[in-house]
C-alpha cells in the first residue's frame, strides 16, 4: 500500500501510476466538491478533470506543510471560483436586492426538518440555485471561508458576500421546503 | 449571525463532510488524454522554438555573409578609384567610368544637379548660380587648385575630374562609405586583437536520446525472446535537458582546449500493455548474469497482463575535456566545431523499466549502472559576436556512449547515443 508521501513523490516525477493512485485515492472526495460547486454532473466532471490536470502540473509546488487533501481542496475551490469569474459579468453582483426575502420567517421549523434530508436532495437544491448564491453558500457555509476571503476571491465587497449568503440561504431553504411538500 | 443560520451551516457541513460520490466513467482516461495532449503541445512548442532559433541563426548568417560580400566588392572598386585629396596624390590616368560602374555610386550620383561630367570639367565657377559668392573651398578641407584658370575652381579628384562644389556631396559620400568600411575593418581587427586566451561559456541543450536496447551476444539466452520488441513498442519518447559550463584556453587564433562540468538528463517515457509467455530458466550448471538471472530454456503459458505508464529519468554529471575551433566567417559571425570526451558520474536513477527476463515492470536500480561512464560528443555551432567580450550561438550536436551504461556482463545494453540542439554564451574573461 503506497503512502501519500510515496504517491506525491511519484507524481512529482511525473509517474503516471502514482498520478492514477492519487486520483483513485482522492478523486471521489474532489468529485464531491465539484458536484457541489458545479451544479450538474457534466460540469462537475469537467471541473474534476481540469482540477486533476492542474494538481499534476503544480504538485511540484506542494511543500508538504499541509495535508495533500487540504491542498487539493484549495486548488479545486480556486478553480471553481476562477471558472465562475470567467463566466460571470460584473452586474450579476449588483442584483442582490432584487431577490425576495418574504416567506423566510415562517419556515424555520420546516427547514430544520428538510436539512435532515439526504445529500442528494440538498445537492439538487444547491444545483437549482443561481451560480453566485451556490458559490457563496458553498464557500461560507460548507467550506468555512470568511466573508473577507470570499470578497477578495470574487472581487466583491464583504457586504455583497453577506447579502449573497443571506439571500442564498433563504432560496435554499425555500427549495428544500418545496421538495419536502412535494 | 443567527443561531439558526449557524445550525443550518453545521448541518450542511456535516452532510457533506464524508460526501464521496462515485467517480464518473472515463474521468481518468479524460485526465490522461488532456495531459498527453498538453505534453505533446509543450514538446511541439519547444521544438518549433528551437527550430525557429536555428533558422534565425542560419538566415542571419546567410544575410550577414551576403552583405559582407557585396560590401567587399564595392570597397574593392572604390579603393582603386577614390582617393581623397588629403590621403594621396591624384591619379589623372584613372577616368570617370570606373566610379560610374561602382555599385554604390552610379553615373547619376556624379551628375548631381543635372550636370554632366564634361560640363563639370569645363564649366566656369562664375556661371554656376548654386555657388555662393563668398564660397571658400578650403572650408570643407579640400585643396581648391590644381589646374586653375581664371574664374574657375578645379578640385583635386582621383578620377581626373574637375568637380564644382555641386558635385562634392557625391565625393563626400564616397569618402563616408570608405571611412565606414575602414571603421568596420578596425572593429574586426580589434576583435581579433582582443580575443583573449581564456574564455568561460555556459550552455543549455535539449537532447533527444536514441531509442532501443541491444542484447549482449554472450548473454542472449538470458533475455526474454520478446524483450527487444516489447521495449520498442513501449518506449514512446525520449528527451532530456542539459546544462554545461566550460573553461576554455586558446592555443592560437583558431583552436582552444576546454574543460567543464556538465549536467545531463535522459528522460524516457514508457507505456507497456501486453501479455506474454513466462520464461523457464535453468539454474543447475549455469552461472547467473550480473543481474542474477539464469539462462532461459523455454517458455510456457501466458503470464498476467503487464500495464504500465511511467517516466524514467537518469541524471549524469560529466566532466567534458575537449577542443574547439573558431572559424571566423565575418567580423561578427563564426562557425565553431567542437569535440569532447566526457567522464560521467551517474546521479539520480528514477522510474521503472521492463525486466529483460521476466517481462515485468521493475524499479530501476542504480546498481545496474556503471558508476563512471565515458562518452564522446561532437557539435557544430554558429556564433555571433554580441559584444567585445561575448559570443552567443546555437549548436547542433550528438553524444555517444563510449562505455556501456550498464555494469559489465549485463545481458542487455541500453541506448547509447543522443542528438540535440542547444544554445551557448561565451565570455572572454582575460
Amino acid at each position: 500500500m503506497l503512502t501519500d508521501e510515496d504517491i506525491i513523490q511519484g507524481c512529482k516525477k511525473g509517474d503516471r501510476r502514482a498520478q492514477e493512485a492519487l486520483f483513485l485515492r482522492y478523486g471521489k472526495k474532489m468529485y464531491g466538491y465539484c458536484l457541489r460547486y458545479s451544479g450538474n454532473p457534466t460540469d462537475a466532471n469537467d471541473l474534476l478533470q481540469d482540477g486533476f490536470v492542474k494538481v499534476f502540473e503544480f504538485i511540484g509546488t506542494f511543500k508538504g506543510d499541509s495535508a495533500i487533501e487540504a491542498w487539493m481542496t484549495r486548488l479545486f475551490i480556486n478553480l471553481a471560483i476562477s471558472r465562475f469569474r470567467k463566466r460571470s459579468t460584473g452586474p450579476q453582483f449588483v442584483e442582490v436586492d432584487s431577490i425576495p426575502l418574504a416567506e423566510q420567517a415562517d419556515e424555520k421549523e420546516e427547514v430544520k426538518e428538510t436539512l435532515r434530508e439526504s445529500v442528494d436532495e440538498v445537492l439538487s437544491a444547491l444545483a437549482a440555485l443561481p451560480e453566485k448564491y451556490r458559490l457563496v453558500i458553498n464557500l461560507y457555509a460548507i467550506d468555512k471561508m470568511s466573508h473577507r476571503e470570499i470578497a477578495e476571491q470574487l472581487g466583491i465587497s464583504e457586504g455583497g458576500s453577506k447579502s449573497l449568503l443571506s439571500r442564498g440561504r433563504v432560496m435554499l431553504k425555500e427549495l428544500l421546503a418545496n421538495k419536502k411538500k412535494r | 449571525m443567527k443561531n439558526e443560520d449557524i445550525h443550518t451551516d453545521q448541518q450542511l457541513q456535516g452532510l457533506f463532510q464524508s460526501f464521496e460520490p462515485p467517480l464518473p466513467k472515463g474521468a481518468w482516461e479524460g485526465i490522461e488524454d488532456t495531459m498527453n495532449r498538453k505534453r505533446r503541445r509543450r514538446i511541439a512548442f519547444w521544438w518549433i522554438a528551437a527550430a525557429a532559433v536555428l533558422v534565425g541563426c542560419i538566415s542571419g548568417l546567410w544575410f550577414d555573409l551576403s552583405d559582407t560580400q557585396n560590401t567587399h566588392k564595392s570597397v574593392k572598386k572604390q579603393e582603386t578609384t577614390v582617393n581623397t585629396p588629403a590621403d594621396s596624390p591624384i591619379k589623372p590616368s584613372e577616368n570617370a567610368e570606373t566610379i560610374i560602374t561602382s555599385e554604390s555610386h552610379s553615373k547619376k550620383d556624379i551628375q548631381t544637379g543635372g550636370v554632366t561630367v564634361n560640363q563639370i570639367q569645363n564649366e566656369p565657377i562664375s556661371n554656376n548660380p548654386a555657388i555662393p559668392e563668398n564660397y571658400e573651398p578650403n572650408q570643407v578641407g579640400l585643396e581648391p587648385v590644381l589646374e586653375s584658370k581664371p574664374g574657375q575652381v578645379v578640385l583635386p579628384h582621383p578620377f581626373g575630374l574637375r568637380l564644382t562644389p555641386q558635385q562634392w556631396p557625391a565625393v563626400n559620400e564616397v569618402r563616408a562609405v570608405k571611412i565606414a568600411i575602414k571603421e568596420q575593418q578596425k572593429v574586426a581587427d580589434s576583435l581579433k586583437a582582443n580575443m583573449g586566451k581564456w574564455t568561460l561559456s555556459a550552455a543549455v541543450h535539449q537532447m533527444q536520446t536514441g531509442s532501443g536496447y541491444a542484447v549482449n551476444p554472450e548473454y542472449s539466452r538470458y533475455v526474454h525472446k520478446n524483450y527487444l520488441s516489447r521495449m520498442k513498442e513501449g518506449e514512446l519518447n525520449m528527451g532530456g535537458t542539459g546544462f554545461a559550463i566550460h573553461l576554455g584556453y586558446r592555443m592560437n587564433q583558431k583552436y582552444a582546449v576546454t574543460l567543464g562540468a556538465q549536467f545531463r538528463q535522459l528522460n524516457i517515457r514508457q507505456q507497456f500493455n501486453f501479455t506474454d509467455e513466462v520464461p523457464v530458466t535453468l539454474m543447475p550448471g549455469n552461472t547467473p548474469d550480473e543481474f542474477g538471472n539464469y539462462p532461459i530454456i523455454g517458455y510456457f503459458g501466458n503470464a498476467g497482463s503487464v500495464t504500465y505508464s511511467g517516466f524514467q529519468r537518469n541524471t549524469i554529471v560529466e566532466i567534458p575535456l575537449g577542443m574547439n575551433a573558431d572559424f571566423r566567417i565575418t567580423s561578427k559571425w563564426s562557425v565553431k566545431p567542437a569535440i569532447s570526451v566526457n567522464t560521467g558520474f551517474v546521479g539520480g536513477i528514477n522510474g521503472f523499466t521492463l525486466d529483460y527476463q521476466q517481462l515485468q515492470i521493475t524499479a530501476q536500480r542504480s546498481e545496474w549502472f556503471r558508476k563512471v561512464q565515458m562518452s564522446g560528443s561532437l557539435s557544430m555551432g554558429a556564433f555571433r559576436q554580441i559584444s567585445r567580450k561575448m559570443q552567443w550561438g546555437a549548436t547542433l550536436g550528438g553524444t555517444r556512449m563510449l562505455t556501456p551504461a550498464y555494469i559489465p556482463n549485463a545481458s542487455v545494453r541500453p541506448r547509447n547515443h543522443s542528438l540535440g540542439i542547444g544554445t551557448q554564451l561565451i565570455w572572454r574573461i582575460d
